[in-house]
């Protein structure tokens, strides 16, 4: 079991390696000189040569890749072209947010695709089966900022339920706990749109996963014994069906994160997604290749958790 | 399959598609059917809608009906261009990786698996900031990051069909490798791949649709994306323009997948 474990441990390593390859040779193919960036349009060419320098441009593309995975090794992701800030310390007061974001959606999304797959499976082929089915194919077709900003019009605009933006009311002060409750209430309205969506994925997997298992012998067997439909899916079918929800924890948390880029504008969330899109805008460089690193190792990290606790909930993986 | 079910099937069919064609017939008579150039400013902005205006008009005063009806024609020319790209990629990879098997086969999945784990909207965010956007560069990059999951599936059907009998008596009787992918293989795993490919074009929509929304969509046509992310700032004042770009979106992103569903149906029955 630890050389199975040791094996995906380092499968990830190439993985990681290969995402940040492929953008970092995107990012130097592009047209334009990063130096312009650098010196906002303004310097003389000897200030070019200058900062050229200073940030190793004019070295091969191989030599600079090879620096930036030793500087990465030691935990040093360069410093922003923009604003000369180290890009660890940009990334790091914002993983907080989209991970609250993030995680939140995907706790709440698993339960809630849970209890309407399980519901559809109950009903199967009957009218609240087609509801929820129905429900789970429009709102997957409904683009993630569509769904955003009519909720933003009805519950915040409209009802005045919900705030519209920020992750805490401007200039809020208190204990550690109303802060905690004032952001929660600002965390409903983008936690929601994304967990919408990824019900959607999660209870279709459910109902199928419960649904498959309806001719078996062991849930033939526990209705032999006398056990009402709604028992049976319960206590018999749901549990099989999970390993399938776990399986696909780890494909979501990538899909999570793209959506979070979106609500993130929308509500004005202080996260990850923010700053992609403002480095992307102002091509700065070494602040998007952190964030997208640390991304892609996210998904690849949590594609190995799901593995992993795929392996302890289904002893036949072991032996393979 | 008895016969009520089939013809309810028929049915589905028949509307799913029939809802893609109307999708694909709006953007290309666009020009025709706009009442407007949907650059042009035509009447007071932020107007609510009404006669003149069915959907109203953005901030300017561009007629948002006629922007809307344009917007089909961008989003039905990056979703055609893609599938071409996608399908072309995905049947190389899927059935030179499927049939050939070894070491080729590993190499090509390795390379899938990377494209897999990134997130493609990422991807697509950093070519474009660094490209440029256009609808061309649009097609490219929706098109390179989106193939390995169709090429998975072709690789697995290819796998599966290769091993059985009738496969075997083909190559028996001395059809070659190219006459057994075509004649053989080919026709054998088109359903799946119709069903996959719909359901990822549909995909494919959304995130050209959540990229326009962000600001990085092709500044010479108007996109339903592109309109719905104009509306964030005056969300208070013209909730239209926030609402009908992105219903336009979910009808054709609906109308694919239930086009995949009824193909997939038949496939199971």
């Amino acid at each position: 079991m630890s050389r199975y474990i040791l094996r995906r441990l380092i499968q990830v390593v190439p993985t990681v390696f290969g995402v940040t390859l492929i953008t970092f040779v995107l990012v130097h193919l592009a047209p334009g000189d990063p130096v312009e960036v650098l010196a906002s349009g303004n310097g003389d060419a000897a200030y070019y040569q200058f900062m050229r320098a200073k940030y190793r441009l004019d070295e091969s593309l191989l030599t600079q890749l090879w620096t930036y995975f030793a500087n990465v090794l030691r935990g040093d992701f360069g410093t922003s072209y923009l604003t000369g800030e180290s890009v660890v310390r940009m990334i790091m007061p914002r993983i907080g947010s989209t991970l609250l974001l993030a995680v939140s959606s995907i706790v709440v999304s698993t339960l809630v695709g849970l209890t309407f797959g399980t519901l559809a499976a109950w009903r199967v082929n009957r009218l609240l089966d087609r509801a929820v089915l129905r429900l789970s194919v429009f709102v997957a077709a409904a683009p993630s900022f569509w769904i955003a900003q009519v909720m933003l019009l009805v519950f915040a605009l409209r009802l005045g339920i919900f705030p519209t933006d920020g992750r805490n009311s401007p200039g809020f002060e208190g204990t550690v706990l109303a802060m905690a409750i004032d952001t929660l209430w600002h965390l409903v309205l983008p936690m929601s749109v994304l967990a919408i969506q990824e019900s959607s994925t999660v209870a279709r997997l459910t109902r199928t996963g419960i649904v498959d298992q309806l001719g078996d012998d062991h849930i033939r067997l526990a209705r032999a014994k006398g056990l009402g439909d709604l028992q049976v899916v319960l206590r018999h079918a749901l549990r099989r069906s999970l390993t399938s929800v776990i399986t696909v924890i780890g494909g979501r948390i990538g899909h999570v994160f793209s959506g979070a880029v979106v609500v993130e504008l929308i509500f004005g969330w202080p996260g990850l997604g923010q700053l992609i899109l403002s480095s992307s805008q102002s091509r700065d460089t070494p602040v998007l290749l952190g964030v997208l690193m640390l991304i892609a190792a996210a998904v690849v990290l949590m594609n190995l958790l799901t593995d992993l606790s795929y392996m302890i909930i289904d002893p036949r993986v072991r032996l393979k | 399959m008895s016969s009520l079910r089939s013809r309810i099937w028929v049915l589905r069919l028949i509307s799913s598609t029939a809802g893609v064609l109307v999708w694909l017939l709006l953007a290309m008579a666009a020009p025709w059917l706009a009442p407007h150039d949907p650059f042009l400013v035509v009447g007071e902005g932020l107007a609510a809608p009404s006669w003149h205006h069915p959907l109203g008009t953005d901030l300017i005063g561009r007629d948002l009906f006629s922007g809307v009806l344009f917007g089909a024609r961008t989003s039905a020319t990056i979703v055609v261009g893609v599938a071409a790209i996608v399908v072309v990629i995905a049947f190389i990879v899927g059935l030179v990786s499927g049939y050939l098997g070894g070491i080729i086969d590993d190499f090509l999945m390795r390379i899938a698996e990377i494209f897999q784990v990134v997130p493609r909207f990422f991807l697509a965010i950093v070519a474009i900031a660094y490209f440029g956007s256009g609808v061309d560069r649009l097609i490219v990059i929706l098109g390179l990051t989106s193939w390995s999951g169709l090429a998975r599936v072709i690789r697995a059907e290819t796998l599966s069909v290769r091993e059985s009998a009738f496969i075997e008596a083909a190559q028996l009787f001395g059809s070659g490798i190219f006459r057994t992918i075509f004649r053989e293989i080919l026709p054998n795993i088109a359903p799946t791949v119709a069903v996959y490919l719909t359901l990822l074009l549909s995909r494919v929509l959304l995130v050209e649709a959540s990229l326009a929304f962000i600001g990085l969509s092709d500044p010479s046509s108007i996109s339903w994306g592109y309109l719905a992310g104009s509306s964030q700032a005056y969300l208070r004042s013209a909730w239209w323009i926030a609402v009908f770009p992105g219903l336009a979106i979910l009808m054709a992103a609906l109308s694919l997948t239930s086009l995949g569903d009824a193909i997939g149906r038949r496939e199971r029955k």
